[in-house]
């Protein structure tokens, strides 16, 4: 009997095991892979472990105009979040503490927004922004995200909200302070974790954008990283070193932030329905 | 901490609390109307014209002409089912990958939590990442995948040239990127369940498989909801990893609605066609979501 509980848990460890090879592994293939030589990359059998260990890789891309794509990605990040944050904040706190009028309806219409799809949005917006002569603008990328983005901020700290005790701005409220002191002095810097976690993962949304960049996009100046990226494939061929070595630098700063969120994942990629 | 008289603070004081709320959520709110709402107003709209972009010939207004066109081509309908079968078979192929990984990570005694860092990682990474580094394992001379089935004695497959096979590529590699995701989700529902009812089952002499159907399914209805709808409403959403492995081809036999709309509003430059097919992409996803609530919804 004890044996067969033994062989059990072997069992799980060894699937456990197995799984984490499956899910790890082509991120190891591609990390490794950009550092190999050209031609050790197509060399049969293929090595799991580079033979030389070089960087020509990533000098090549890097003298491209792959930094420059680094460069805006990181930007319109930067700004896209801090703008849904601004908007959104205090928008969160408003539907969870007040209910004005319409304000379930406005809810609900925030959320729904997750369900469209990119392409509804990307048609009218590439022929929007090319009348308004902002095509091929970081600006018009920044205002394109703020769809997908201020929705999800709001959302996710109206859900950290709602865990923060009424209590406290009660107190706040009796001790004299006005409505905009106690979400000022008492909220905010309560929900600051939330409010960081939400911009790690909204940060992150921004920076792996691809189909509204691949559209209002055409030159370096505002091209993000993964559209320059994908264009290591053109129809003649594919440069696979280019592509290895600047999709681990894209991998690399996702992998150690959503380290720091991924308590937090299960909660941001739901819809919140499952309680903690 | 009383507020200065002719400050904002004082003026929160003064107005009713639900129009200061109205005030705190209106910049957002305003900024949802000019972003989202007008833009698919328009959206609509472009759909009902035959859009001319070049030279000096005018958009002439088509009504739902773009719509029949798009109903009666064989391509759009090609596209419709690609997406449906993707989504029934990514979407399955998760949650049975999901559900039994979960089962079987929750007996561990202790679910170590850097394992389980590591295992929330794919989902974080942009798709288009995903797709590429897929694309070099796909690769049918240099790519690991046919090297391994070379060493175990079968035969190479074309991953993304074969027109059978591609469509299953790709489902392939969205089930790779989100099982884990999903064994996550059912994995905390599984650790929030009470154990009373499992202790009267054990009591009564219930057997695993009785357990599972009867207990824990059950139990887990909501969790097992929300997993659906949010694989469901992204997999029909999906592009870039379509995009990036085969576009769409070989001809159109992985052509999915996202890519389908792309080309034909910036390869054909069709945009009233374009805008019609969005606005019908639109309206599927948002009646799968409906559907997808409606079916699965716990019995309250």
């Amino acid at each position: 009997m004890a044996l067969r509980r033994r062989f059990a848990k072997g069992a799980v460890i060894l699937l456990t095991l197995a799984m984490l090879v499956v899910v790890l592994f082509p991120f190891y293939w591609t990390i490794t892979s950009s550092f190999k030589e050209y031609v050790e990359m197509f060399s049969s059998p293929p090595t799991l472990i580079p033979k030389t260990f070089t960087g020509e890789n990533y000098s090549k891309v890097m003298q491209g105009t792959f930094p420059k794509a680094l460069t805006n990605s990181l930007f319109i990040a930067a700004v896209s979040t801090t703008i849904a944050l601004a908007l959104g904040v205090p928008a969160a706190y408003a539907f969870s503490r007040y209910s004005f009028r319409c304000s379930k309806a406005l809810f609900f219409v925030i959320l729904a927004i997750r369900m469209f799809p990119a392409v509804s949005f990307m048609v009218p917006m590439y022929l929007m922004f090319r009348t308004l002569g902002l095509y091929n603008t970081r600006l018009a990328l920044i205002v394109s995200y703020l769809t997908f983005q201020l929705p999800f901020v709001i959302w996710m700290v109206e859900g950290f909200l709602e865990s923060i005790p009424r209590e406290l701005e009660e107190a706040g409220r009796i001790d004299g302070c006005s409505r905009l002191g106690v979400f000022r002095r008492i909220i905010v810097p309560l929900a600051l974790p939330g409010i960081s976690v939400a911009a790690v993962f909204s940060a992150i949304m921004s920076w792996n954008e691809f189909p509204y960049a691949l559209v209002l996009s055409s030159t370096a100046v505002a091209k993000t990283a993964p559209v320059s990226i994908a264009e290591t494939i053109t129809s003649y061929q594919i440069a696979w070193g280019e592509m290895t070595a600047s999709g681990t630098m894209m991998i690399i700063p996702v992998l150690l932030f959503s380290l720091y969120v991924q308590k937090h994942m299960v909660k941001a990629l739901t819809a919140g329905a499952i309680k903690g | 901490m009383k507020a200065k008289r002719g400050t904002l603070s004082d003026l929160s004081e003064r107005v009713s609390p639900n129009t200061f709320g109205l005030a705190l959520a209106l910049p957002a709110v305003l900024a949802v109307l000019l972003i989202v709402v007008y833009p698919l107003l328009y959206n609509v709209r472009l759909s009902f014209y035959d859009i001319k972009l070049l030279g000096s010939a005018k958009s002439t207004f088509v009504g739902l002409g773009n719509y029949v066109r798009i109903f009666g081509s064989p391509s759009f309908w090609t596209a419709l089912m690609n997406t449906l079968r993707f989504a029934l078979l990514a979407v399955g192929a998760q949650l049975l990958l999901g559900f039994a990984m979960a089962l079987i990570f929750n007996s561990l005694s202790n679910s170590v939590g850097f394992i389980r860092s590591l295992l929330s990682t794919p989902v974080m990474i942009a798709p288009v990442v995903i797709a590429l580094q897929w694309r070099w394992m796909y690769s049918e001379q240099y790519g690991i995948l046919n090297y391994f089935l070379n060493l175990l004695g079968l035969e190479s497959v074309q991953w993304l040239s074969s027109p059978v096979v591609a469509p299953y590529s790709l489902i392939l590699v969205d089930t790779w990127q989100n099982f884990p995701f999903v064994m996550m989700i059912l994995l905390a529902g599984l650790q929030s369940l009470p154990t009373d009812p499992y202790d009267a089952a054990r009591v009564d002499g219930a057997s695993w498989l009785q357990t599972l159907r009867y207990i824990t399914l059950p139990l887990l209805r909501p969790v097992l909801l929300v997993a659906i709808i949010v694989r469901t409403t992204d997999v029909f959403r999906i592009f870039d990893t379509v995009y990036v492995l085969t576009g769409g081809g070989p001809g159109n036999a992985s052509e999915v609605l996202g890519t389908l709309t792309y080309r034909q509003t910036f390869t054909f430059i069709n945009f009233g066609t374009g805008a019609a097919l969005s606005i019908i992409s639109l309206i599927v996803c948002c009646v799968i979501g409906m559907l997808s609530i409606k079916l699965f919804k716990p019995a309250d």
